[in-house]
């Protein structure tokens, strides 16, 4: 019985053309991502082959199951329901049939098409491997590791499998106890849904402690995974198959179970009923006709067709569409995941290290994009199918084409039915983004900048949608094929298809151009003229699209594609307003279109990537040689530059004065002005020639001099320059904003030399010929040494800048105020240095409000919006505290000034460190919440790190080699930690070392090049920043905060405001290491000049109350402590080494330490060995109830969760 | 008012001639039109209610030119398909006013009024606030009745309107076509013979895409008179009898097959004459044209 009804099910489903579609469709999924690039996306394009295990695990495991909600849903959901639809079961279910044979065999029948169907996708990615293998060239085949079979099959087994599982027999019983289909519409979405926001809610799980219970309610398994491979390094990735052990076995194991509980469950509720179907009234059978009315004696209505009538009948339609929508429960379930999901995301907005925003409307603004947009994308695909087949689906259409109702109205009023639903959903956004910022306490709602946004920024782009889609349903005539193609547009413009293909223009995507970000210091910024222009002519496409749909509209029964293009064309000849309109609409397309193009390619000069790229390499191979040619140097800057927010315009000038510091005579002088100068003159001192460059070359700027008479050595020249800037075209080349002006001198200052405009991209490279980028030299180079790293062009300026702005503004540069006045409207400043500064100056101007304190003499001053005054208190309190502790121990502070300034976000979020000047993005701090004591107060950290670059960075300049980074950024996290460590203590230097430690491995898990030691460091920001945190709070730890600092302060005097040659980190680590205990010389070593793993790891502590009155404990510790060496592509040795230094055994109240009185006891132990170390503790205070090793995170640990344990009483 | 079909053809792209040079002339009054499955019934009724187009050929209802002034013809039309659903979520009152609308009232006063009347009249009154999901298939075919009747229409086509009603239904739903059958043209396309013969004032029998008889259901009857047969035979006999005589139909008669023949004289032989009904009237035209061999 079982075995037929199976094989009936496979034979039913192997005839069906679906099964074949779906499995293609896999199938040319998997192709296409071996085929292209797009495998590569995941390992970063960097040395992560395309075919790695781990990123066979991702692609297999992961799109095979977000296809699986759909092609599960669509292949599960119906071996049963099928009886259902089609009343088969009204005489199926009269048969003698085992309800167990009939549930198994459906089941296991759609259960195996099912898997078939997914399996086209490893199999389409194999195919596409050995494609690729066949036809690629050297430099394509490096890419690619051995064929690994296994590696394909794993994820089928340990992720596609599963979740077939329990997805799958989900998807097969609701609708087969619920006899509704419905349910499995709302059940995928629902699943897609709660799953986006699982993973939110997991991951706060997960850092609250629960690490286990997190990853094990990881339905889909890919947390439980990513545990194990979170951390691999690119040789790791590239080699070993993702196991099935640990959290991940136990996951696969829990889920498994999961779906075959509901399957179990579904086959004891099902019943071979046959039922009623619904609702009957039994009323009206049997109420009799109401005697006596006849037709004869009814007057007949008038029947009117004039426009009023027209106009009747258009609400009418648009009346019914929309209540029959509203009333989709799928577009409930729709909503309601929008709104959960959108409630979540704004609640926790902007986080950063785990601490919260003020809610303020602009950042709640951001909402309305991103997944929001994809959302509700899909539901105007869903409702558009929907809409356009409404008639169709219900069999009512043949009661609707014979009712005199002109084809255009039906048109229309449907589409405008579609286009109402964004509406409902932006004032339904609006309305709970009020609710999230009320639930935060925040009650300064701005109505009106909430409105302006969603009905005038963001709606038009989503009426664009809805057009799209509304278009597509009726031109392809077919719902799901309509669904699929909307699909393939989307996916083709949101996921940088169209950009691979070579098709940047911004014409090429249909509703580009017209996204806005508003900031709240600078509104909608420049951009308001651009975006009308795209807007106007996307919606002339949009019209004409509609026309063409018009056309082909089919209404009654039409018999094919040439009776439809037929009776479009008819429909265009009988229609002059169709072809009036029409015309007037191509013309006026034409005419927006062809403006674009001139303003973008004439105007802008906008190139395509791909002419950039050849630019590049033109330029590097012809000049390239004058890399090393000798260059005069900017010794003084004198500027004067007008600010003109109102016009967004420009005027900049001055004088440089280029002094010949080399040996040799100086021929020719190369000048590098701003490309996007609208106007540009140079003129020096001496005579000079222009030499001829490329037009091509011209046009970034790029200038050559022949000095007539040659410059000596020792010799100068001054180089006057006159350059304005101003609104063009579309994009934004004045530098200036209305409020909230921030540039610096690169583009707006003349610079000398060889720009270095060189194509980065390795494997662009290779293709073009062009030798790798080498390293950049050590600092044993003594040649290197001697330029600086902020600027090749000079070493340190004297520097003075006169600026004016508009009244209600103030212009700032580095530089005491030597003269201010407003006069004509304008406002005037006046800047100068009485200290060379290195050559990187920044210009601000905006409306500010001004916070103002003096401490020990140094004005601090931040100035920032009116409404952000939350946390200025707070920076000028970290100001204090790192004048403090860094003129303490490195040297005063060499300014008697420091500023703080406020620049727009869409400028960036960041914040940058100029002499004395320190410009901070309005997103980053201005707006964060730290009412909780208990978060990391990043403002306080981000303040001081800029603070410390003042010293470091500034101070002590670096030079251009190796390790110039780690002077200036990690010496700048270090100082930041110190400063933060003063102030809150050691406990919640877990939480923020833990980020650092994540930030550091997740970062080096997505190397693309190779792995450099802290020294030996180039542009890994993630090792300068990040493991420099990690490793220099160690070292302070192990050799102690005053030692290092001794040692530190005295580097610092030692090569501060001195060079060339500059500071490197040569001098640095000889002069630590002269401080360092010799017994951790080898650690100090580890440390900075090795790639170290640590891997420490508390099997279990067990507490025992030695004396319960005077609250004595005893703690037994095993542990174990190892460390790894690994080079530049993570390989590390199987066995750990000793570890060799003592390690920190902790007590603690929590497992993230917020206060420093949840550290009960920490202390060094010494824990040599490689295997098994017991560790036993007395301690008497506080009951403890987390104990382990290295519990605050000093050391570089592989895995940094394992290392503290409940302490088992 | 009349409706006047020349010439009319349909051929599929599949290449299926659905209606050849079909021709009729149908005026004011009931209308039957009867024949087999597939014999172009449907194609013709929604090739007249503008749903489809034909191959060639033209259709005219009073001086309105059906195919190139289709809205002028659903201005007056009234059109109750043969297979058709409603929205689940909607309930009657609302989609019917919705209908009304549509098909130009414009007066809120009198849509309200008229699609009272039509509820009461197809007895859905009671159930008008219902959704139309709940309703049974012989309350969905009453609405659908009620939405070919609003707005007035000068011309009413019905497809297979009483399957699927009970007996009185039927009846009541007879009454109301016949009530506006004195001023309107009524299409009414049914299997049922007997309907034809008691509601029908004229009526055409097509098949194959052909006009095999027209004319008014008596009359027809009568040219038949006295050439009706049948006799009761074996099963194994049918086959021998096909070949001597006209055969038109066989039909079972106290659990006996009885075969009825055409001839104009009487054959003898056990055959017993038979009064003809439109029945036979029907058979005889189609069994012309198809084996009717209902064995």
């Amino acid at each position: 019985m079982f075995g037929s009804i199976l094989s009936f099910e496979l034979r039913y489903r192997l005839r069906r053309p679906a099964t074949y579609i779906y499995f293609l469709l896999c199938f040319t999924f998997g192709l296409i991502v071996t085929l292209t690039d797009v495998a590569r996306l995941t390992g970063g394009f960097g040395k992560v082959n395309t075919n790695a295990p781990f990123i066979l695990l991702i692609w297999v495991g992961y799109l095979s199951t977000i296809l699986g909600f759909f092609l599960f849903s669509a292949i599960m959901a119906v071996p049963v329901y099928r009886d259902f639809e089609h009343n088969v079961f009204t005489f199926l279910y009269s048969y003698p049939i085992k309800k167990s044979a009939y549930l198994g065999g459906r089941y296991v029948g759609s259960f195996l098409i099912a898997l078939i169907v997914i399996c086209g996708f490893p199999l389409g990615m194999m195919i596409g491997e050995g494609i690729s293998k066949l036809t690629g060239d050297a430099a394509e085949l490096a890419n690619w590791g051995p064929f690994m079979p296994m590696a394909y099959l794993m994820p089928v087994l340990t992720v596609a499998l599963p979740n077939l599982i329990s997805l799958g027999s989900i998807y097969f019983a609701l609708p087969t106890l619920s006899r509704k289909i419905f349910f499995t519409y709302v059940l995928s979405i629902s699943v897609l849904v709660l799953y986006s926001l699982s993973g939110l809610l997991l991951d706060k799980l997960y850092v609250a402690g629960y690490k286990t219970l997190s990853r094990m309610l990881d339905p889909f398994g890919f947390s439980a995974f990513g545990d194990i491979t979170e951390y691999w390094s690119i040789a790791e990735k590239n080699t070993q198959i993702v196991p099935l052990d640990g959290v991940f076995l136990w996951n696969r194991l829990l889920w498994t179970t999961v779906g075959l509980l509901v399957l179990a469950w579904c086959f004891y509720r099902f019943k071979f009923s046959i039922g009623g179907s619904g609702a009957q009234s039994t009323k009206a059978e049997t109420s009799d006709e109401k005697a006596g009315v006849l037709l004869q004696s009814f007057k007949r209505p008038a029947l009117n067709f004039g426009l009023g009538a027209r106009w009747a009948q258009f609400l009418s339609i648009c009346e019914v569409e929309l209540k029959s929508t509203i009333r989709n429960p799928f577009f409930l379930v729709f909503l309601f995941a929008i709104a959960l999901y959108k409630g979540m995301d704004a609640f926790y907005a902007d986080e950063l290290y785990g601490t919260g925003i003020h809610p303020v409307t602009s950042v709640m603004l951001e909402q309305f994009d991103g997944v929001y947009v994809l959302l509700l994308t899909a539901l105007l695909i869903f409702l558009s199918g929907e809409v356009v087949w409404r008639e169709r689906q219900y069999k009512i259409d043949q009661l609707y084409n014979t009712l005199p109702v002109p084809r255009a109205i039906p048109f229309l009023a449907k589409l405008t039915s579609l286009m109402v639903v964004p509406v409902i959903l932006q004032l339904m956004m609006i309305l709970l983004m009020v609710l999230m910022q009320t639930a935060k306490g925040y009650f300064d709602y701005e109505l009106g900048l909430y409105f302006t946004d969603a009905f005038l920024n963001t709606l038009p782009r989503y009426l664009l949608v809805v057009i799209l889609a509304f278009v597509v349903q009726v031109t392809i005539n077919n719902k799901f094929a309509g669904h699929g193609v909307m699909l393939g547009i989307l996916v083709l413009f949101n996921f940088g298809v169209v950009r691979q293909l070579g098709l940047e223009h911004p014409l090429w995507t249909y509703g580009s151009g017209m996204s806005l970000t508003y900031s709240d210091m600078d509104g909608y910024g420049e951009g308001t003229w651009e975006r009308l222009v795209y807007q106007t002519h996307w919606y002339l496409v949009a019209t004409l699209m509609l026309i063409v749909a018009y056309l082909l509209n089919v209404q009654g029964t039409l018999d094919g594609v040439k009776a439809r293009w037929q009776e479009a064309k008819s429909r265009l000849a009988g229609s002059t307003p169709i072809k009036l309109g029409g015309s007037l609409a191509l013309i006026a397309c034409l005419c927006t279109g062809g403006y674009i193009y001139y303003i973008t390619v004439v105007v802008d000069e906008r190139i395509s990537d791909k002419e950039t790229e050849l630019l590049q390499v033109a330029f590097e191979q012809k000049y390239k040689r004058i890399e090393k040619l000798p260059q005069p140097k900017i010794t003084d800057i004198k500027l004067k530059a007008d600010i003109y927010p109102d016009e967004l315009k420009l005027n900049i000038g001055g004088t440089l004065k280029l002094v010949n510091k080399t040996t040799s005579r100086i021929d020719t002088l190369y000048v590098n002005q701003g490309a996007n100068a609208l106007t540009w003159t140079n003129s020096f001192s001496r005579k000079l020639e222009p030499v001829a460059v490329e037009d091509r070359f011209q046009k970034f700027g790029f200038r050559a001099y022949k000095v007539v008479d040659g410059l000596a050595a020792g010799d100068s020249l001054m180089l006057t320059y006159a350059a304005t800037f101003g609104q063009e075209g579309f994009e934004e080349n004045s530098l200036v904003r209305h409020n909230g002006t921030f540039f610096n001198n690169q583009g707006s200052m003349p610079s000398i030399g060889y720009p270095g405009f060189e194509l980065q991209d390795e494997d662009k490279r290779k293709k073009y010929g062009l030798a790798a980028i080498p390293p950049s030299p050590p600092y044993t180079d003594t040649t290197a040494i001697k330029t600086g790293a902020f600027a090749a062009d000079a070493d340190y300026v004297n520097f003075e800048i006169e600026l004016s702005t508009a009244e209600d503004q103030i212009a700032m540069a580095p530089g005491y105020l030597i003269e201010n006045h407003k006069a004509n409207g304008r406002a005037y400043f006046h800047y100068r240095m009485d200290k060379p500064i290195d050559n990187f100056f920044n210009v601000v101007s905006a409306r500010y409000q001004v916070t103002k304190e003096v401490y020990n003499g140094i004005n601090i001053e931040v100035y920032h919006l009116p409404q952000h005054s939350y946390n200025v208190g707070k920076m000028i309190s970290s100001v204090k505290a790192s004048l403090d502790y860094y003129g303490r121990n490195y040297e005063p502070y060499m300014f008697r000034q420091v500023r703080i300034l406020e620049f727009p976000k869409t400028g960036g979020s960041f914040a940058q460190s100029f002499a004395n000047t320190i410009p901070y993005s309005e997103s980053l701090g201005f707006i964060a919440n730290l009412a909780d004591e208990e978060d990391v107060d990043y403002v306080y950290y981000v303040t001081a790190h800029e603070m410390s670059h003042q010293w470091w960075g500034h101070a002590v300049y670096p030079a251009r080699v190796r390790g110039s980074q780690f002077i200036s950024e990690t010496m700048s996290q270090y100082s930041a930690l110190m400063v933060m460590k003063e102030r809150f203590g050691i406990g919640p230097m877990r939480k923020f070392l833990k980020f650092e430690l994540r930030s550091y491995l997740n970062g080096r898990s997505g190397e693309k090049k190779s792995e450099k030691s802290l020294l030996d460091v180039e542009d890994q920001a993630y090792t300068y920043y990040r493991k420099g945190s990690v490793v220099m709070f160690a070292l302070q730890d192990y050799i102690g905060e005053a030692r290092l600092n001794k040692a530190l302060g005295n580097y610092v005097r030692a090569v501060a405001h001195k060079g060339p040659p500059f500071a490197h980190v040569g001098q640095w680590y000889d002069t630590v290491s002269a401080h360092t205990q010799p017994e951790l010389l080898p650690f100090l070593d580890d440390q900075l000049r090795k790639i170290t793993m640590f891997e420490n790891r508390v099997i279990e502590a067990k507490g025992k109350v030695l004396n319960p009155k005077d609250s004595t404990y005893q703690v037994t510790l095993k542990v174990l402590a190892g460390k790894f060496y690994a080079d530049s592509l993570g390989r590390t040795a199987e066995k750990p080494l000793a570890i060799g230094i003592p390690v920190d055994i902790g007590l603690m109240l929590d497992d993230n330490p917020k206060r420093a009185s949840d550290v009960l006891y920490l202390s060094k132990h010494p824990v040599l060995k490689t295997d098994t170390t017991v560790i036993q503790l007395n301690y008497k205070g506080k009951k403890p109830v987390f104990a382990g090793i290295d519990p605050i995170n000093k050391l570089v640990d592989k895995n940094s969760d394992d290392n503290t344990t409940r302490i088992d009483w | 008012m009349q409706l006047q079909i020349t010439d009319l053809n349909k051929v599929y792209a599949n290449g299926t001639h659905a209606l050849k040079s079909l021709s009729l002339t149908i005026n004011k009054g009931m209308f039957g039109l009867l024949g087999p499955n597939g014999a172009g019934k449907s194609t013709l009724m929604r090739t007249i209610a503008t749903l489809q187009q034909p191959t060639s050929g033209s259709i005219t209802f009073g001086d309105v030119d059906v195919l190139t002034d289709p809205e002028g013809l659903k201005r007056q039309l009234g059109y109750l398909p043969q297979e058709f659903s409603l929205y689940p979520r909607i309930d009657s009152e609302t989609l019917l006013d919705h209908f009304a609308q549509l098909k130009g009232i414009t007066n809120k006063a009198e849509r309200k009024e008229i699609v009272g009347y039509l509820l009461r009249k197809t007895n859905l009154w009671d159930v008008r606030k219902k959704n139309l999901g709940t309703y049974s298939g012989g309350m969905k075919q009453r609405f659908g009745i009620a939405q070919a009747l609003v707005g007035n229409p000068k011309l009413v086509i019905v497809d297979e309107p009483t399957a699927g009603l009970d007996p009185a239904e039927r009846t009541r739903f007879h009454n109301l076509l016949s009530e506006i059958g004195n001023e309107t043209v009524v299409i009414l396309s049914t299997h049922i013979v007997e309907d034809v013969t008691n509601l029908c004032t004229d009526m055409a029998i097509i098949c194959a895409g052909e006009v095999l008889a027209k004319g008014a259901p008596q009359a027809a009857i009568d040219q038949l008179a006295g050439q009706v047969f049948r006799k009761a035979v074996d099963r194994s006999e049918v086959e021998g009898y096909k070949r001597e005589h006209r055969l038109i139909s066989t039909q079972l008669r106290e659990g006996r097959m009885n075969i009825y023949i055409q001839s104009e004289t009487d054959p003898g032989a056990g055959f017993i004459p038979v009064e003809p009904t439109l029945e036979e009237v029907y058979f005889y035209h189609v069994s012309s044209r198809t084996n009717i061999d209902t064995l």
